[in-house]
Parts: C-alpha cells; sequence; structure tokens
C-alpha cells in the first residue's frame, strides 16, 4: 500500500471508530465532528504504526495467552508484558495456522 | 565421566558440554594460579573434515567467587568467531599450516575474553585473540607444538590465556563402574562376578577443547590480597565454569535467527557432582542453576545413590556404609562449602555456609614436590578436593569418599569398612598425556595416527 493511501485509510479507520464510540458514549454527533477531526491532525503520526527495522532480529514468545503475557527478545535482552490485544492477534494467526496446516 | 555428557539435554550438545574443570598453584609460577576449563567431551582425533572447534553461539564463562558468599565476584567471559577465508572449498586446510596466519588454513577462530567484576562492570581484556588448529596429521601440522604455543597469548596485568585443542587428561574405567558398578578390583565380589582383570582407561586416546587462563592470585583475590595463610579465609577462592545459549533460535537452514538473553546450559565445580549424585530427572535442571543455590540439592549429597547401592551389589563388603543412616556431612563439606579448619591440621578451603557446588582452592598451600594422586587422601594437600590438578585421580577419590572414607573426618565414631580404602581404578594414565608448563594438558593427538590399528 503506498504511504498516502496507507495514511489515509488509517485516518479513515480512526475516524469510524472514533465516531462509533462517540456514538456509543451518547455525545452529539455536532459536538463529536470536530473533536475528531482535531484528535486525526494530532493522532496520525503518532498513531501510525512504526515500522522501521532495529537492524537486529525480533522474537516474540507468547508465554500465556490466558493472561495475554508476551516474551520480546531482542538482542541479549528480554521484556515481559501483558498485551491482550496482541494475544488475542497471535493466537488468531496461530489458529490459522493450525486450519491450514 | 568427570562431567562428559553427564546430564541427557547437555549430551546433546557437546560444543556447550563442560567435561572438566581444574584449578591449582601453578607449579612452575607459584604466585599464579592456572584453571582449566574443558569442553567437548570424547574427540576422536580423526574428526574431519569438520573438525571440533568452540562454539560461536556459545557463551563460555569462568567463574571466581573470593568472599566467601558463593556467588559471582569476577567473571571472564569467553566469545569464539569463526572465520572462512575460501567459500569455495570444503576443506579446513588446503595446503600445510605453518604458522597461526597461514593462508592455507582455512577456518579459524578467534576470541575475546571479557571481566566481569562484582559489581557488574564488564571490561573487554583480550580480543581477537588467535585459536590453534586442531592436530590434523603430518602433512597438515607439521610442527603442531609450535602451532599450539604460539596460541598461548599474554594479556595485560599478566594473564597467560589459550584456547584450544589438547589431549584429554581426565582418566575413567567408564565401562566398567557404569556396568551396574562394577569397581574391577572387586569384581570377582560383585552380585555379578566376572573375572578379575586390570582397569581399561576409556579416555586415553581422546582430544578435547580447553579453555586456559593462568592468573596472578593478587588478581584473583579481593583487594588485591597476596595469599600467605593457609588458614586465612581470603586464601581460598571457589570456582566454576558455565555455558550459555541465547534463549531463542529460529531455524532457516543457514543465517539463522538468535535472540534473547543467554541461559545457562551447563555448569561444572567438583568433578563426578552431576554424573553420580544428581539423579537424572534433575541433571539438566542442575546444569542451569547457580551453584549458589544448591541448597535445593542437599538431599542428594546427604544421602547419595551410590552409597546405598555400594553394599547391594558387592554383599557383604561395605557392611559398615551399609549401616550408616547418618546425613553424609563429610560430602556436603568436601563439595558443598569447603572444609573448615580445625579438622585436617593446617588445612581449610571452606567458603562460607552457602551450599554451592565451587572447586575450593586454598592458594596458600604450595604445589607439591612429590604430588600424590589421590590429593588429600593421600596426604598431599595441594591436591583435590583442594582445587583440581590434571594428574589428580578424582575418580579413586570420590568412589572411597562416597564409599565413607571421608566419613571421620566429622565423625570420628565411624570406622571405615577396608575396602573402601582399597578401591581404585588400577589406572596410570601416560606421562605424555600431560606437560609441565601452561597450559599443563599435552598436546593432542594427531587424526593421522590416531586411533592406532
Amino acid at each position: 500500500m503506498a504511504e498516502l493511501s496507507r495514511r489515509r485509510f488509517i485516518a479513515g479507520t480512526a475516524l469510524s471508530v472514533a465516531a462509533g464510540a462517540a456514538a456509543a458514549s451518547g455525545i452529539g454527533a455536532a459536538a463529536a465532528v470536530p473533536q475528531l477531526l482535531a484528535g486525526v491532525g494530532r493522532a496520525t503520526p503518532a498513531d501510525a504504526p512504526d515500522l522501521t527495522p532495529l537492524g537486529t532480529d525480533v522474537v516474540a514468545h507468547l508465554r500465556d495467552a490466558s493472561t495475554g503475557e508476551v516474551s520480546v527478545m531482542v538482542g541479549d535482552r528480554e521484556i515481559v508484558y501483558h498485551d491482550a490485544q496482541l494475544a488475542s492477534r497471535l493466537l488468531q494467526g496461530a489458529r490459522r495456522a493450525t486450519q491450514e496446516g | 565421566m568427570s562431567s562428559h555428557r553427564e546430564a541427557p539435554g547437555i549430551a546433546k550438545d557437546p560444543v556447550a558440554d563442560s567435561t572438566d574443570l581444574y584449578a591449582f598453584v601453578s607449579p612452575d609460577h607459584h604466585d599464579t594460579v592456572t584453571i582449566l576449563a574443558n569442553y567437548i567431551p570424547l574427540e576422536g582425533p580423526a574428526g574431519g573434515p569438520n573438525f571440533y572447534e568452540f562454539g560461536d553461539d556459545v557463551l563460555y564463562e569462568i567463574v571466581i567467587d573470593n568472599d566467601a558468599d558463593a556467588d559471582a565476584d569476577i567473571t571472564y567471559q569467553f566469545r569464539f568467531k569463526t572465520h572462512v577465508k575460501n567459500d569455495k572449498t570444503f576443506l579446513y586446510n588446503t595446503g600445510p599450516i605453518g604458522a597461526l596466519d597461514s593462508s592455507s588454513w582455512n577456518r579459524t577462530q578467534t576470541y575475546s575474553i571479557t571481566r566481569i567484576d562484582e559489581h557488574g562492570h564488564a571490561k573487554v581484556i583480550g580480543s581477537d585473540l588467535t585459536c590453534p588448529p586442531v592436530n590434523i596429521g603430518p602433512r597438515s601440522t607439521p610442527n603442531y607444538g609450535a602451532l599450539a604455543q604460539a596460541a598461548v597469548h599474554t594479556l595485560s596485568g599478566g594473564i597467560k590465556v589459550f584456547a584450544g585443542q589438547r589431549r584429554e587428561g581426565f582418566f575413567v574405567d567408564l565401562g566398567s563402574i557404569f556396568d551396574l558398578g562394577d569397581l574391577r578390583p572387586f569384581q570377582n565380589l560383585h552380585l555379578i562376578p566376572t573375572a578379575a582383570a586390570p582397569g581399561v582407561d576409556a579416555t586415553k586416546d581422546l582430544n578435547v577443547h580447553t579453555i586456559a587462563m593462568q592468573i596472578p592470585m593478587t588478581s584473583l583475590t579481593k583487594g588485591g590480597w597476596k595469599p600467605t595463610d593457609p588458614m586465612d579465609p581470603r586464601s581460598v577462592i571457589g570456582v566454576y565454569t558455565s555455558a550459555h545459549r541465547r534463549k531463542a533460535r529460529i531455524l532457516f537452514g543457514s543465517d539463522d535467527v538468535e535472540s534473547g538473553p543467554f541461559v545457562q546450559v551447563s555448569r561444572l565445580g567438583n568433578p563426578l557432582v552431576n554424573e553420580v549424585l544428581i539423579p537424572m530427572a534433575r541433571k539438566d535442571y542442575w546444569n542451569g542453576q547457580r551453584p549458589h543455590h544448591d541448597s535445593q540439592f542437599l538431599a542428594s549429597y546427604a544421602h547419595p545413590e551410590l552409597a546405598g547401592l555400594l553394599p547391594v551389589v558387592y554383599p557383604g563388603v561395605f557392611p559398615h556404609l551399609a549401616a550408616y543412616t547418618k546425613d553424609r556431612a563429610d560430602l556436603e563439606a568436601i563439595l558443598l562449602t569447603g572444609i573448615p579448619g580445625g579438622i585436617i591440621p593446617g588445612f581449610q578451603n571452606s567458603t562460607g555456609s552457602t551450599a554451592a557446588d565451587l572447586l575450593r582452592l586454598n592458594m596458600a598451600i604450595p604445589p607439591s614436590s612429590s604430588p600424590n594422586a589421590l590429593g588429600i587422601l593421600g596426604g598431599d594437600l595441594a591436591g583435590f578436593p583442594n582445587g583440581r590438578r590434571v594428574k589428580d585421580d578424582v575418580v579413586t577419590i570420590e568412589i572411597r569418599a562416597v564409599a565413607g572414607l571421608t566419613i571421620p573426618l566429622v565423625d570420628p565414631s565411624f570406622t571405615p569398612d577396608g575396602a573402601a580404602g582399597l578401591v581404585t581404578q588400577g589406572l596410570a594414565p601416560s606421562a605424555s598425556r600431560y606437560q609441565g608448563t601452561f597450559p599443563y594438558l599435552g598436546l593432542p593427538l594427531d587424526g593421522f595416527d590416531h586411533p592406532s590399528s
């Protein structure tokens, strides 16, 4: 995906998700739209996935799916943290792999 | 064997498998200590075309405790790097290797050494140090002694180092011992008796890879103190070696990915401990533990399985041992804390109360002018278990100890069985396995002539 279209996609997605959230929370559309537009302008660069390579391999290990415990290893370091959404996406991929296998 | 292939997991990873550890006051330089950490068990001399070498992907360590807390105060880390000069040939060498920089030597290894102090401060003390080639034969390595000697490097501070292939110095009647505990001098008394026969040295024609250091004592003690009084606790150091691999490895066939912190996969302090005392199901776990945490294995020292087996396989030969039910405080002291003062006149090698499998050396005990291979059991305070020299018969010493010979050190009411002081491997290794100067293990056997037909 070209950079321009990728940014548009992200902005569009953020807008639609935020709009959904705003609607669900009962905020009026008229009030929400200016906030969303302002938010898009600030949020896009920070929220865009930073896929700049580190120059070394990164290995992730889903240590405990039930708690979302993920271990990330790079160089001679390891960090363990909890990310239920990442764990869920990894499990999704794992299930796909077992189905395809 | 001492620690060759001693655990099911590490037996499949020879490059990271520590086989023997030696630590002794250098017989020709009394103000230094020599430490040898051997890896890669049972190297057949004819190892081509892919000869034995250290692992680029293994972190090797020699660890020193010098303040009696059974924890690391000085750590020497070794990292190796393999270089291939010509990737178009399958050959290790394309002509005679006459020097360490020979263009005919296609596959070479260099290494670096990093010293880490008790505060975690790391300093590289040697880099791009050359290993010698393996000993191939008269055409490829015609003057091997000179090649090996050229690979002895002197670092700042007067530290000598060597890393490369040497002759296996450890001797053992391996086939006999693991044939249901057959001790050849008593084999006619075994539950399944066989005819008397001399011992068989299972390792006499093998090589090993040695990481050797000769270090001034003042660089090993806390505060640069010079050990002179054997009864001074500062005279004692505890030593162990360990090997580590990266936590994660992903295989691609080539250019594999390794990542994450190093994880300990092998360690060695005293010979034969993991081999004989630790149950099979815990051996690889033991290898992954730091000595500082060895109190968890105390039961294996207090009631060694072998001590229970001897009276069974030799009915009537070890009646006193069979009747002894107390904890083996002698083995705990010798192997886990060191021998405290007041037990052997003029001697101690205690490193405090923390149970840890360390090879303990009292550096104030000078080398013996007439070494006894039975070490302290033979009245020679400069030998095992005060450190370990290359010629010490650690198998006989430890079998005798397990058989009860050392119980009176801590329990004078016990009288050892007569057999405990007689059991021996019956082996006398050839002098060619050793040399009188650093690194003290002899030149490796070449693959052209060994094994001879």
